[in-house]
């Protein structure tokens, strides 16, 4: 049985929540951030973790990569790619982001134009090679790199069709080598082999760009670690919410570009189950914004695009996750229209909402909720802070003169327009995969979650929300019960109109054989589980679906069954199918994983303050309504209670509104079941 | 702005091709025309706003105008 | 009878407004997935709509900024020409004709009435470009095209479903005139699904809401939007602010020919007069009215609206007016051709349009982008499949330059948001071997702040033969600059056969009558072309350009040494990158 310590390094705090298998019983710690030295809030944390006799197994959830991305913090990185092409990285797919912005500046990638160098070699989409990489080639690029010398150094190497033939790529790489034996190198075939050398460029340079700054941390935390009672080998979440040994990871950092936001979502999907629901959005929303997950027939969505910028696509493996400007710190404004409107922009930490007393004058979420009741002034953060209400009530004063309206009714007015937001993003998640969303809960968790959750519930017709005991650990969480998980995917063309048996199962074999191996090179595992699927679409159209392929060969057979899942899923998500059509299977992907045991331990809620007994909220526009506030542990004998009530934690604080009923579920979640309408 | 126009329904039949144009501004006249004297002859319209166009800007701008061939299309 | 009470206050109407504007997301969404052509689904190159029961927009999903006019007018045009009565439950009604308010012959606008309890509450639609209409060109695009005819298949609004049900008669009639039907079906049923999506979705939110809260917000919501706009214009000096400008050819001669404009902002409303503008040309250069309106609509948001704030509905057309006299260059008259003027000649018109407003708002504008598309179009059959393809190629120029920065190189143009091919995925389609795609060094316009860079490309044919058509442009005449600065480089179009040592003008090698405008011109394998885009105009002298920023250009490889001495009068020490 084993003790497994997850750990989320989110900007402004580090959290910690143990969880010990054997006895069932979870420890939880947060202590302040130490950017600059991650090592110390981990040793920090390490310490103040009560009764902790050893453990087995660590996870970091960590923004390390993500923030050098953001903030273009990192080295210099040098682009060898085929002669004639260098600029691939710098037209992109053309398009812009704002239409009509005709100051809107096209982001630069990762990289100076300068140091993109065109070598000799091409493969033809056949993937054969029609031209070879000459030995003349090759010393051209030698005497190249040489000249590269003094600052920190990446290379980024991507050749045109090298996922089907990473020859020329392999080869440079081994000059590289030589020529620079300090520098970290990334090749594209390795890094994604997937087609669409715009994306796959892009990826291979994020990897190279990143790859410095994570070493640097996998050493500082890994010397942080090596006293005291963790293990010496620990674990880095990567963005497909699996984990991998810290070494492993390092060969690929790309992975890790939303490791910061897998943990939650993996989190969420466990509560989700927990309460019973295989259908769930998840909504996780803190100070500047709210990230949103999705959770069909009881796992979570995962995708194989993200865009961490505009301009920077990354083709890894990834939970899907949405981030909207949505968060406790979200500013409320009018525009010349005389519309409200709530983000994206933020007050942040700095000033922060007015409430916070720091000089922030304009209006924010959480001055919205302080001054409609839902807060407590003086229980903020656990009692860690209190809240100025006048200033708050001054700031939306100030907002509802312009809108004729009173404080009060600004307030809700700026919640319900956040609340719109929030319904509005999923919404779309939900209508981009052929889902109505009153068939989902909603899970919220997040220092603002469970008190906009069931607002945001009742506008997308959802029943139920769920809030995790912790809500506001539920990242860390996340990371403590991952699964050491490995996704790998590849280009592999099919036409339906001739299919190499042959070479579709031996393409199926060699990636099930690589992903096992990354897999076992983080974990022992005796009998993994795998799972194939492939990205299949009718030729001619552009945009592929997955679909899961039959367990066994790749025989006529199993062709038939794939074809016939292809046609009921686009049937699903279209409401149509084109019988008699060619089929086009353009990539494979395959999981492989070494599961968990279910977890079974038990999250009691702290026992809070006593509460101040009940206090006014708003819940509409006219009157207030006389409420109940009590802290989580009061539900622990599993009564349901009636709203309208306020309930608080350390982490968070949720709102019941009048009509519906909240219990806490012997799994330790708490179930608001919404009633009537508002 | 008192206008002197007037509507005029279409004498097309079904099967014949032909479109006209507004000779103020441009648009489509899909189907009924309003006619009004410019001050040089009459001028098919798309809508009675375009009267105004003319008085307000066109004709003070370029003179008087008629309806001329080029209009219809 | 409703399920929900929406107040109609500030919060109500932005709920109905995202509500809305998610229908036509929606709608966008089924379209970009499940159509053929890659010009609707990797191009983007459509739009999908919510209109009431007028005809004015109540939401729409703009992919396309060249569609505003057609999906201001189109359905407008179409009630008031054939009368609410002609719509039928059931009916899907389909037209593409460039004289009754579309854009050019490929642009096909489809429109599904929605009722409920047999009345008529409102309408889907979807207008999108389909790949291939037939005409004298493969990929309907023919560049030198005299007559609509040429063009492709012109449809006026006619019924492809009626109560529900194939017009079998009519499809058939469509499907033998294109030359990929297989693409044509797809995308049509693409658009269909769209519709379809759009009418379950507001009979939906009429159920939650009743029809009179959604009827009277969505006004509301115009009202708001047309408030909004006016009080942006209300803040550009009101005046009468004139350009002009010159294009170089209409495809079938070599003549060029103008266009002017009198911009006058007045009582918050914008009128744009293009009175004393050229006449319609022979050669497919005109646009419609609907696409000078399209690109009036383009210019005003770029000064008044660049962040996408004020709602997108009939409202925010309203304070704005073309006058385009009909049998000009910019508003054809039958027979007249106009497929280029979509794609060359509308992006030329919103760079004049902003060159007028320069004259009022300078820190608001931007030079001129390369202003034309790069089309090169072309079709055979694939020696490995043996099925026939066709493919409608574009690429991206330099943008302008502004009073802030330089321009961006290699973006789309001005007037639509479509996405390049990956080569990957061109190659794995098509019998082409690219041998260059980059950008062209010294292609922005010089400046105190530069014009953008343009693409460049060379592609060796590796089929027995493939058929070209092109419209290209601004190969004499470079992007006008503003303020000082320098016009944009000149775009280029060449061929080099199998065996030659040099690449030439298609004149020479083909005999065509224009270097950038020409049809069913046929390569054999071997055979290569070279291509480069427009670069973008230079905004304010080169001798004020920040050295720094010069010697920048001349380390990442944008300017030469020789031009930067040339333009700017500028030496680096130890020389820039070769």
């Amino acid at each position: 049985m084993s003790v497994v310590l997850g750990i989320d390094t989110g900007g402004t705090f580090t959290d910690f929540v143990l969880v010990d298998h054997g006895r069932g019983s979870v420890a939880t710690a947060k202590v302040p951030s130490t950017p600059g030295n991650p090592a110390r809030a981990l040793a920090a944390g390490l310490e103040r973790l009560e009764g902790v006799e050893r453990i087995d197994r660590i996870i970091i959830g960590t923004t390390v990569a993500t923030n050098a991305v953001i903030e273009r913090k990192g080295p210099r990185v040098v682009f060898i790619t085929n002669r004639g092409f260098e600029d691939v990285p710098f037209i992109g797919r053309m398009d812009k982001e704002r239409i009509y912005d005709l100051n809107w500046r096209k982001p630069k990638p990762l990289m100076n134009r300068r140091d993109s160098i065109g070598i000799g070699g091409r493969f033809d989409n056949h993937g054969i090679e029609i031209a070879p990489l000459a030995e003349g080639d090759l010393a051209e690029l030698r005497d190249q790199l040489a000249g590269v010398a003094g600052e920190e150094t990446a290379v980024a190497i991507c050749c045109l069709f090298s996922y089907l033939n990473g020859a020329h790529e392999q080869r440079t790489a081994e000059v590289v080598r030589k020529v620079m034996p300090q520098a970290d190198i990334s090749v594209s075939h390795e890094v994604s082999p997937l087609w669409r050398e715009y994306e796959r460029a892009s990826t291979t340079i994020a990897d190279a760009f990143v790859k410095p700054v994570v070493s640097r941390y996998v050493t500082s935390v890994g010397g942080a670690l090596a006293q005291g009672s963790a293990p010496r080998r620990w674990n880095l979440l990567a963005s497909n919410g699996g984990y991998l040994r810290a070494d492993q990871a390092l060969k690929r950092p790309a992975q890790l570009l939303i490791s910061g936001l897998a943990g939650g979502v993996i989190g969420g999907r466990h509560f989700a189950e927990r309460a019973g629901h295989d259908a769930a959005f998840i909504l996780d929303m803190g100070g500047t914004s709210a990230d949103i997950g999705l959770v069909i027939s009881g796992t979570q969505q995962y995708t194989s695009e993200f865009k961490i910028d505009f301009g920077i696509p990354v083709t890894i493996p990834c939970v899907a996750v949405q981030t909207i400007g949505a968060g406790g710190g979200s500013i409320g404004w009018i525009d010349k229209g005389g519309f409200l409107h709530v983000g994206p922009r933020s007050a942040g930490a700095e000033p922060g909402p007015a409430a916070y007393g720091r000089g922030g004058t304009e209006p924010t979420i959480t001055d919205a909720n302080l001054v409609l009741g839902r807060l407590d002034p003086e229980y903020f953060l656990g009692g860690a802070m209190s809240l100025d209400m006048a200033a708050a009530r001054a700031a939306l004063t100030r907002l509802g003169s312009a809108l004729k309206l009173t404080a009060e009714q600004a307030a809700l007015a700026m919640t319900q327009t956040a609340d719109e937001n929030m319904a509005n993003a999923i919404r779309l998640i939900a209508v981009e995969r052929g889902l109505d969303t009153r068939d989902f809960a909603l899970i919220a968790f997040g220092g603002a979650g469970p008190l906009h959750a069931r607002a945001v519930a009742e506008r997308l017709g959802v029943k139920t929300v769920i809030v995790p005991p912790y809500p506001g650990l539920c990242s860390a969480f996340g990371a403590a019960i991952a699964e050491a998980r490995v996704d790998r995917f590849q280009t592999f063309f099919t036409h339906s109109e001739g299919v190499d048996f042959g070479a579709l199962g031996a393409a199926l074999k060699r990636l099930r054989d690589v992903t096992v191996a990354e897999l076992r090179a983080s974990v022992e595992v005796e009998d993994p589980v795998i799972r194939g699927s492939a990205d299949m679409r009718y030729a001619g159209q552009n945009y592929e679906i997955e679909v899961a392929l039959p367990a066994g060969e790749m025989d006529q057979g199993g062709w038939d069954e794939t074809m016939a899942r292809f046609a009921d899923a686009h049937n699903q998500l279209y409401g149509f199918t084109l019988p008699g059509e060619p089929v086009e299977l353009i990539n494979l992907r395959v999981t492989a994983l070494s599961p968990e045991p279910p977890a079974s331990f038990k999250m009691s809620p702290k026992p809070g303050r006593a509460p101040a007994g009940g206090r006014k909220v708003w819940f509409d526009g006219k009157a207030p309504v006389d409420c109940a506030v009590f802290p989580r542990a009061r539900l622990a004998d599993g009564a349901a209670v009636d709203g309208p009530a306020v309930v608080e934690e350390s982490d968070s604080t949720t709102v019941v509104f009048p009509g519906d009923q909240i219990r806490l579920d012997p799994s330790g979640v708490m179930v608001l079941t919404l009633g009537g309408r508002v | 702005m008192t206008r002197k126009g007037h509507w005029v329904e279409p004498t097309r039949t079904w099967n014949d091709t032909s479109v006209n144009y507004c000779a103020v501004c441009g648009r489509l006249i899909p189907r009924r025309t309003w006619v009004f004297d410019g001050g040089a002859g009459a001028l098919d319209a798309c809508s009675p706003d375009c009267e105004d166009l003319y008085e307000s800007y066109l004709k003070p701008t370029y003179g008087a105008k008629a309806n001329d061939a080029h209009h219809k299309g | 009878m409703s399920t929900h009470r929406l107040e109609l206050d500030a919060v109500g109407l932005n709920v109905l407004h995202n509500a809305l504007a998610n229908i036509a997301a929606e709608m966008a969404i089924v379209m970009m997935k499940t159509s053929y052509s890659t010009i609707f689904n990797e191009g983007l190159d459509f739009s999908t709509m919510l209109l009431d029961r007028q005809g004015n927009i109540i939401a729409e999903r703009n992919f396309a900024p060249s569609m505003m006019g057609a999906v201001n007018y189109t359905l407008r045009w179409c009630l008031e020409e054939l009368g609410e009565s002609f719509f039928q439950p059931g009916d899907v009604v389909v037209h593409n004709d460039p004289y009754r308010g579309n854009c050019h012959i490929p642009e096909h606008m489809l429109m599904k009435p929605i009722y409920q309890d047999g009345e008529l509450i409102g309408f889907a639609g979807a207008i999108g470009h389909l790949a291939e209409v037939g005409g004298k060109a493969p990929g309907s695009f023919a560049s030198d095209a005299t007559d609509v005819y040429q063009e492709g298949l012109r449809l006026p609004p006619v019924k492809l479903l009626e109560g529900g049900r194939y017009n079998e008669q009519l499809w058939r009639v469509i499907l033998a005139n294109h030359r990929t039907p297989r693409n044509s079906w797809g995308d049509f049923h693409a658009m269909i699904g769209a519709l379809n999506i759009g009418e379950r979705r507001l009979t939906e939110l009429v159920g939650r809401y009743s029809l009179k809260t959604v009827i009277e917000g969505s006004h509301r919501l115009i009202d708001y939007a047309e408030r909004r706009l006016r009080a942006e214009i209300a803040e550009l000096p009101e005046g009468s602010y004139e350009a002009a400008m010159t294009v170089e050819d209409d495809g079938v001669g070599d003549e060029s020919f103008d266009v002017t404009v009198k911009l006058v902002i007045k009582d918050q409303r914008i009128i744009a007069d293009f009175t004393g503008s050229s006449p319609q040309v022979r050669g497919p250069m005109n646009c419609t009215f609907v696409v000078a309106a399209a690109a009036l609509y383009n210019a005003v948001f770029s000064v008044t609206d660049p962040h996408d704030l004020i709602p997108r509905n009939a409202g925010c057309y309203r304070p704005v007016q073309v006058i385009a006299p009909a049998g000009t260059v910019v508003n054809v008259k039958h027979p007249g051709p106009s497929v280029g003027g979509n794609t060359d000649l509308q992006p030329k018109l919103i760079d004049l349009l902003l060159a007028a407003l320069a004259k009022a708002v300078p820190e608001r504008v931007a030079a001129a982008t390369g202003g034309s598309s790069s089309n090169l179009l072309f079709g055979g059959t694939h020696p490995d499949t043996g099925r026939y393809y066709s493919n409608y190629n574009f690429d991206g120029h330099g943008t302008g330059a502004t009073a802030e920065k330089d321009g961006n190189d290699g973006e789309v143009t001005r007037h639509s948001n479509c996405r390049n091919t990956p080569i990957e995925v061109f190659e794995h389609r098509y019998p082409l071997l690219t041998l260059r795609y980059g950008l062209a060094r010294d292609s922005g316009g010089a400046g105190r702040h530069r014009g953008g860079l343009a693409t460049e490309r060379i592609m060796r044919v590796t089929a027995p033969e493939i058929t070209f058509s092109a419209l290209f442009d601004r190969c004499k005449l470079g992007a006008p600059p503003l303020f000082g600065g320098h016009e944009g480089g000149h775009s280029a179009l060449l061929v080099k056969r199998k065996g030659e040592a040099e690449f030439r003008p298609f004149t020479e090698v083909f005999g065509v009558k224009s270097p950038t405008k020409f049809t069913n011109v046929v390569l054999h394998r071997g055979d290569e072309i070279y291509y480069r885009a427009p670069g973008g105009a230079g905004f304010g002298p080169p001798s004020e350009r920040d050295p720094a920023l010069i010697a920048e250009d001349l380390r990442e490889g944008y300017v030469s040494a020789a031009a930067a001495e040339h333009d700017y009068g500028f030496k680096m020490e130890g020389g820039g990158r070769a």
